[in-house]
C-alpha cells in the first residue's frame, strides 16, 4: 500500500481548499443574511495575547468560506437527530420557528415589574402594562413534540401581583381568542399587524373604549419578509412571509429623536423605504430608536408615554388613531428622565410594552427614572 | 489550540503538513519542534518558556543519570524532584496554600493564584518516564537536544495526552523513514473519527450536561442519572476522541502512539474499567509507582496502601482540588473492595451485573470529577439518590437529547467496530469515503456555526 486512501485525500484537500478559498473571496464585513456586523481581524498587541486565539477563532467562523451553507447543514443536522428542542428556536408546524421559552428564574421580570409599578405610582396616572406572550404562549399547537415549558400565565400573575397600580391585561387569552388570524409572524419574534389589533381591541376593552373596525383600515401585503428567528435559526430552507401594514389613514406625524442627532419627521408610522433593507420588520416606525413621537390632530385622547421595546413598534400605530400624542421611550437607549417627559408633554397615560422574554431578561428598567 | 477548532484543521495543520513534507527528513524533527512550540505559543504564549525550561532540564537530567555511574540514582531522584516542583509550583502551590490556611495559625498565608499552563502534567509525565527510562536502562539518553524538545514537546500529544514514553517512540524519532502513505492513511481515519467524537458526540452531550447541572433541583432522580450519564458520555468521547485525533496526527507524522482507550464502559468490574480508561495514565502510575512500591505482590495491608497512594495520586494529577483527591479515594475504596471480595463475587454473576455495576459505580464518580463545588456536588448527589420529579424545563432538555445519546451509547460498544470491519472490502471503503466526506462537512458545520466546544482534559 503506497498510496493515500480517501478519507485522507478528504481531509488533506479540505485543509488546504479552505484557507485558499479565506484568502481569495472578498471579505466581508455585513452578513445581510444573519444580520450582524461580522468580526473584525483581531488585534495583535501584547493585551490581546492571551485571547488571541479565541479573537482569530470567532474571525474565521465568521469568514468561513460558505458560511451560510455551514451553518444550515448544521442547523438542519441538529433537527434531523432529534435536537429541534435543544436550541433557542423551535421548527414548528406550518413552517413556523418559534422561539424556546427563556429558562431563567422570574427575578429579573419581578424587579423590573416592581420598578415600572413603582414609577406609575409616583407619577399617578392611569397605567397599562403590555405582557406581550412569546409565540409558544399562544401558538401551543404548532410546536414541536417535547418543548419546554412556556410560562405566561405564571409570569402574568406575578405581574398582577408586582403592578398593583397598573391595569394588566391578559394578553395571551385575547390573542387565542383571535386565534383564526395569523397572530405572530412565522419567522419572526414579534406580532403580526392582526396581532397587535387583536392587543389593541384588549387594551380598548380594558379601558372600556371602542377598538377601531377592523374594515377601518388599508390593508397592504408585503412579501419577502424573513425575520429575526429565521436569521437566528439557521433554518434556511423555510419560506418568507408577508408583512401587513394596517393604515388607518390618519394624519399622523412621527419624530424620531436621538441623542447628537437633529430630529427627523415623517408623515406616515409606516418607512416604506425600509421594504429594500434586511429586515422588513423596520417598516414599522423605522425599527429601534432612542425616542418616538407620534402625533394625531385628529384625535382627543390625551397623550401617551410607552416605555417600551421593539413590540411597540407595530402596536403604537393602532393605538395612535386615539391619541393626541404617543411618546415612545426605548430604555436600552434613553439615559435620561423619564419623569421629566412626562411634564413636558404633558403626559396623561402610562402604558409599558414589553414582550415576555425581554422582560424575563432586560435590566434597563434600571434606568427609569 | 484545540484540534478541534478552524484554525487548527484548516491553518496550521495544512501549513505544517506541507512544510514537514517538503523538507529532507534530517530536518523534520527540528521542524516539528518548532511547530510545536507554535501550537503551544498560540494558547499559551507565557509558557512557552516553562516547556522549554522542562525541555533543558530533562535533557540535561538523561544525560546525568547515564554518565553518572554510582551516583546514577541521586542524580534520578534530583531531577525527578526538578519536574516535581515545576509541577509543584505551577499546579498544586494555589491549592496547598488555600488548604494550609485552613489551619487557624496559618491562616495568615497569602492567596497564591498562578494560571495552570496547558498540558503540564501531560508533559512532566512524560518526561519523568523518561529518566526513570534511562535510569532503569530501558532506552539509551537522547543525544539531539532538538529530537529530545521535539519528543516532549510533540503537539499532537502535548497538551492532553496519550502519555507517549519515549522508549516507544524512541526508534521512530531516529528512524529517517517513519513516514508511510499506510501510515497517513490510518492517521487521517483515525484522526477523522475523533474529531467525530469530539465535535458530533461530545459538544452536544456537554451542552446537554452544562444545562441540567446547572440547577440540580430541577432534575428528579430520572433526570439526575440522565445527566450523569450525558456528562460520562461527553468525558469518554471528548477525551478518547482527542486521543484518537492525537493517534491519528502522530501517524501522519510517522509515530506511533500506544491506544489509551478500550472500550472502557463495557468493563464488568471498576479494575477492568481502569484498564480501558485513560491507559497511558494508568500504565504510567502501574509503572512508576504501583509495582516500585510492591504492587500486590506484597502482604495485603501493604498491597491495599499502595492502592490508596496510587490513587490518591491520581486523584491528584487530575486536578488540583479536594474533589479530586476524593474522586481518587473513591476508587481506591472500590478497587481495594474489589480485591478482597467484591471481584470475585462479580465473576460468578452474570456479565450484564458486573456491567451495571460499573457503570453506576463510574457514573456516580464522574459527579465526583465534575462538580468540583461541594455544595454543587451534595446538591447533585442527592437529586440522583433520593426520588423526585423532573421539572418541564429537565424533562424537554433530556428529551430533545434522547436519539443522541441512545446514539452515543450505541458508539461506546464495539459492535460499531466490528460489524463495520467485517463487510466486504468493497462497501467497507465505500462506506469509509462517504463517512469521511459526511465527517467533516458536520464537524466544519458544528465549528462554523460556533457550538459548544468545550475540552474537559485541557486543566491537566
Amino acid at each position: 500500500m503506497n498510496r493515500l486512501r480517501f478519507p485522507a485525500l478528504v481531509l488533506l484537500l479540505a485543509a488546504v481548499l479552505m484557507p485558499v478559498l479565506f484568502f481569495a473571496l472578498p471579505a466581508k464585513a455585513y452578513s445581510a443574511t444573519e444580520r450582524r456586523y461580522l468580526a473584525e481581524p483581531p488585534v495583535v498587541s501584547p493585551e490581546t495575547l492571551g485571547t488571541l486565539g479565541e479573537d482569530f477563532e470567532d474571525y474565521l467562523a465568521d469568514h468561513f468560506p460558505g458560511r451560510n451553507l455551514f451553518v444550515g447543514i448544521n442547523a438542519y443536522w441538529n433537527f434531523l437527530t432529534g435536537r429541534n428542542t435543544a436550541g433557542t428556536v423551535y421548527h414548528g408546524k406550518d413552517d413556523y420557528l418559534i422561539g424556546a421559552p427563556k429558562g431563567c428564574t422570574t427575578d429579573q421580570l419581578q424587579t423590573n415589574l416592581e420598578r415600572y409599578d413603582r414609577f406609575a405610582e409616583t407619577l399617578g396616572l392611569s397605567a397599562t402594562f403590555f405582557l406581550i406572550p412569546t409565540a409558544g404562549d399562544v401558538l401551543e399547537d404548532l410546536l414541536p413534540v417535547g418543548h419546554a415549558p412556556y410560562r405566561y400565565d405564571e409570569c402574568l400573575s406575578l405581574a398582577r401581583k408586582s403592578c398593583p397600580h397598573m391595569e394588566v391585561p391578559d394578553l395571551k387569552q385575547a390573542l387565542l381568542a383571535a386565534r383564526d388570524k395569523q397572530l405572530y409572524y412565522r419567522t419572526d419574534h414579534h406580532l403580526t399587524s392582526a396581532g397587535c389589533y387583536a392587543v389593541y381591541a384588549e387594551f380598548c376593552r380594558v379601558h372600556g373604549r371602542e377598538p377601531l373596525p377592523p374594515e377601518s383600515y388599508t390593508v397592504t401585503a408585503y412579501d419577502g419578509f424573513r425575520g429575526s428567528s429565521w436569521t437566528s435559526s439557521g433554518y434556511w430552507l423555510t419560506p418568507s412571509e408577508t408583512l401587513e401594514t394596517w393604515d388607518t389613514g390618519a394624519p399622523l406625524r412621527v419624530t424620531i429623536q436621538e441623542a447628537g442627532q437633529d430630529d427627523r419627521t415623517a408623515d406616515s408610522v409606516f418607512f416604506l423605504e425600509n421594504l429594500n433593507s434586511d429586515d422588513l420588520y423596520t417598516v414599522f416606525l423605522d425599527g429601534n430608536h432612542t425616542l418616538v413621537r407620534i402625533e394625531n390632530p385628529d384625535a382627543d385622547g390625551g397623550r401617551l408615554l410607552l416605555v417600551r421595546d421593539s413590540y411597540a413598534h407595530c402596536l403604537a400605530p393602532f393605538l395612535a388613531t386615539d391619541y393626541e400624542e404617543i411618546i415612545l421611550v426605548d430604555l436600552r437607549f434613553y439615559r435620561l428622565s423619564v419623569s421629566a417627559l412626562v411634564e413636558q408633554y404633558g403626559i396623561t397615560e402610562l402604558g409599558f410594552v414589553f414582550g415576555l422574554d425581554n422582560l424575563l431578561t432586560d435590566a434597563n428598567s434600571a434606568w427609569l427614572s | 489550540m484545540l484540534f478541534s477548532s478552524l484554525v487548527f484543521l484548516f491553518f496550521f495543520l495544512p501549513a505544517v503538513l506541507i512544510l514537514y513534507y517538503l523538507l529532507p527528513a534530517r530536518f523534520r524533527c527540528a521542524f516539528l519542534l518548532l511547530a510545536d512550540l507554535v501550537f503551544y505559543g498560540f494558547g499559551e504564549p507565557a509558557f512557552v518558556l516553562l516547556m522549554l525550561l522542562s525541555i533543558v532540564i530533562n535533557y540535561i537530567g538523561g544525560r546525568c543519570i547515564a554518565f553518572a555511574g554510582r551516583a546514577r540514582k541521586t542524580a534520578l531522584a534530583a531531577f525527578l524532584l526538578l519536574d516535581l516542583l515545576l509541577l509543584g509550583i505551577f499546579k498544586y502551590a494555589g491549592f496547598l496554600c488555600d488548604t494550609l490556611r485552613l489551619l487557624p495559625p496559618l491562616a495568615g498565608l497569602p492567596a497564591v493564584s498562578i494560571p495552570l499552563p496547558i498540558g503540564i502534567s501531560f508533559y512532566t509525565f512524560q518526561s519523568m518516564s523518561y529518566l526513570i527510562d534511562v535510569y532503569r536502562a530501558d532506552c539509551l539518553p537522547q543525544r539531539n537536544i532538538l529530537t529530545f524538545g521535539a519528543y516532549i514537546s510533540l503537539f499532537p500529544q502535548l497538551i492532553a495526552g496519550p502519555i507517549v514514553r519515549y522508549r516507544d517512540v524512541e526508534r521512530e524519532l531516529a528512524d529517517p523513514h517513519r513516514e508511510s502513505a499506510e501510515k497517513f492513511s490510518l492517521g487521517a481515519e483515525l484522526f477523522l473519527i475523533g474529531l467525530s467524537k469530539k465535535v458530533l458526540l461530545a459538544n452536544p452531550l456537554g451542552a446537554l450536561w452544562a444545562q441540567l447541572s446547572a440547577n440540580p433541583a430541577a432534575l428528579g432522580a430520572v433526570g439526575a442519572w440522565a445527566g450523569a450519564a450525558a456528562f460520562s458520555m461527553q468525558l469518554y468521547f471528548d477525551f478518547s476522541g482527542y486521543s484518537d485525533m492525537a493517534c491519528g496526527l502522530g501517524q501522519m507524522f510517522g509515530f506511533t502512539f500506544c491506544r489509551n482507550f478500550s472500550y472502557p464502559y463495557t468493563a464488568k468490574t471498576v479494575s477492568d474499567f481502569w484498564r480501558r480508561w485513560h491507559m497511558s495514565l494508568t500504565g504510567w502510575f502501574r509503572d512508576y509507582v504501583y509495582i516500585p512500591l510492591g504492587g500486590s505482590r506484597c502482604p495485603l495491608p501493604r498491597t491495599l496502601f499502595n492502592v490508596a497512594v496510587v490513587w490518591m495520586l491520581t486523584g491528584l494529577w487530575h486536578g488540583a482540588s479536594w474533589n479530586f483527591v476524593l474522586w481518587g479515594l473513591y476508587y481506591a475504596v472500590l478497587l481495594v473492595l474489589e480485591k478482597l471480595f467484591l471481584g470475585k463475587v462479580l465473576e460468578h454473576l452474570p456479565a450484564v451485573v458486573g456491567r451495571a455495576y460499573t457503570l453506576v459505580c463510574v457514573a456516580a464518580g464522574w459527579m465526583l470529577f465534575a462538580l468540583e463545588d461541594m455544595g454543587h456536588l451534595r446538591a447533585y448527589l442527592a437529586a440522583m439518590f433520593t426520588p423526585g420529579r423532573s421539572s418541564g424545563a429537565a424533562a424537554a432538555a433530556v428529551l430533545a437529547y434522547l436519539p443522541l445519546m441512545l446514539a452515543a451509547a450505541l458508539a461506546c460498544l464495539p459492535v460499531v467496530r466490528t460489524r463495520f470491519l467485517r463487510l466486504p472490502e468493497r462497501p467497507r471503503r465505500a462506506a469509509a469515503a462517504v463517512l469521511s466526506v459526511c465527517a467533516l462537512v458536520l464537524c466544519t458545520a458544528a465549528l462554523v456555526s460556533d457550538s459548544y466546544n468545550p475540552f474537559l482534559y485541557f486543566r491537566f
